[in-house]
């Protein structure tokens, strides 16, 4: 009777490390299973928006690492041009920015400027663009130069060209023409 | 000596929009403009670079202090403010200018339809139905000019307007009904004095208690 037990305890113990074996099997087969992340650096990274026939954005960049998963890019210096009706409207330069490649929106981090056609400057930091809604935004501490006057502010938003700007919590100097 | 005209014009407010159009920039909310000794209070302002104008509406408030012991404050609906020449006009409901006299406890006030001012407010022209209220009378006209230099209110007929001035002066018991064609106020810190040439008529009730 007493060897029958022995047998029976013997076997649950041989089943149970079979159990552990195939699961540490499983396990290393699923990490192999995983796709390697599809990555591709670029030098010299362009991309040209158009709508309608005609030039909307052309973005320059040093380098740019493509994320085909996410359809994402991560740009080192980019310089994007607007246009508006196909004419120049201003320039856009970054510090680095994430493009989404499907919709052309633009994450900008760090130091942003815009300089526009009408020898306007704006600076700020981590400006976004969106390209369905062709305007440009912050929500940090922004200073536009126009025409000899100053204006401080926190946050803004404005199309491309700079015709039409909301600043938030404005200081506006205005130096008299004597 | 001509009060130095400042170089730069400060305008704040809660979010300011900047139109290409017209180099329109419209402030909204506590809008705030400070250009030399005038600050310049309003729910909304519009400043117009080509023709240097700012235009405040919504409880326009105008604080000039060139002489801190003597300020004057000036109130309307609606306010123009050219800030290269700091010349302006005030209109619209309860158009009012306050003026502080040094050592005086109630203010001088000058009541109209339309306040033209030029820099600093040291020159208020006033028209349509213009009132100037001090402790001991009303002088009621349909003109009245303020002089800052002379500490003076000159009113008098605005053109082929028939209406003279009118005062109502009281004091020490005293009730007075004047009309003429003209009336200086001279309102300063130590004393005030009112000159009327031209026609002057009117009446006077004087009561002494017996004691």
């Amino acid at each position: 009777m007493r060897i029958l037990r022995y047998e029976r305890i013997l076997f649950v113990f041989a089943a149970l490390i079979c159990v552990a074996l195939a699961s540490c099997k499983s396990e290393k087969t699923i990490i192999e299973e995983t796709p390697p992340m599809t990555e591709q650096a670029v030098e010299k990274f362009t991309i040209t928006e158009t709508e309608a026939g005609k030039v909307k954005m052309v973005l320059e960049s040093e380098s740019a690492i493509i994320n085909e998963d996410t359809q994402k890019a991560f740009l080192r210096l980019p310089r994007v041009k607007f246009y508006q009706d196909g004419k120049y409207a201003s320039t856009l330069i970054t510090e680095s920015a994430d493009i989404n490649l499907e919709t052309y929106d633009i994450a900008g981090h760090g130091k942003c400027t815009i300089d526009t056609v009408n020898n306007e400057h704006l600076q700020t930091t981590n400006l976004g663009y969106d390209a369905k809604k062709k305007i440009v935004f912050s929500k940090t501490d922004v200073t536009l130069t126009r025409d000899g006057d100053t204006v401080y502010g926190k946050g803004f938003e404005a199309d491309t060209k700079l015709d039409k700007i909301v600043i938030k919590k404005q200081k506006i100097i205005i130096n008299k023409n004597n | 000596a001509a009060q130095k005209i400042s170089q730069q014009t400060v305008i704040t407010g809660d979010s300011m929009e900047v139109r290409r159009s017209g180099d329109v920039t419209v402030s909204k909310g506590n809008s705030k403009a400070v250009n030399g000794n005038n600050v310049i209070t309003s729910d909304n302002m519009i400043y117009n670079k080509k023709n240097s104008l700012l235009e405040a509406s919504g409880r326009v408030k105008i604080v000039s202090v060139v002489n801190t012991k003597e300020p004057l404050e000036a109130y309307s609906s609606f306010a123009e403010y050219d800030i290269n020449t700091e010349k302006g006009k005030l209109w619209g409901a309860k158009t009012n200018v306050k003026y502080f006299l040094s050592g005086s406890s109630a203010p001088v006030v000058l009541k109209a339809q339309e306040i033209y001012f030029n820099g600093g407010l040291e020159t208020l022209s006033a028209f349509k139905d213009v009132e100037i209220i001090t402790s001991s009378g009303t002088i009621f006209s349909d003109k009245a000019v303020y002089n800052k230099k002379d500490d003076t209110i000159t009113m008098e007929k605005d053109g082929e307007s028939l209406k003279r001035p009118t005062a109502d002066i009281y004091y020490d018991g005293r009730k007075a009904f004047y009309e003429a064609d003209k009336m200086i106020f001279h309102a300063s810190s130590d004393s005030k004095k009112i000159i009327m040439t031209g026609g002057v008529s009117g009446k006077m009730e004087m009561e002494d208690k017996i004691q």
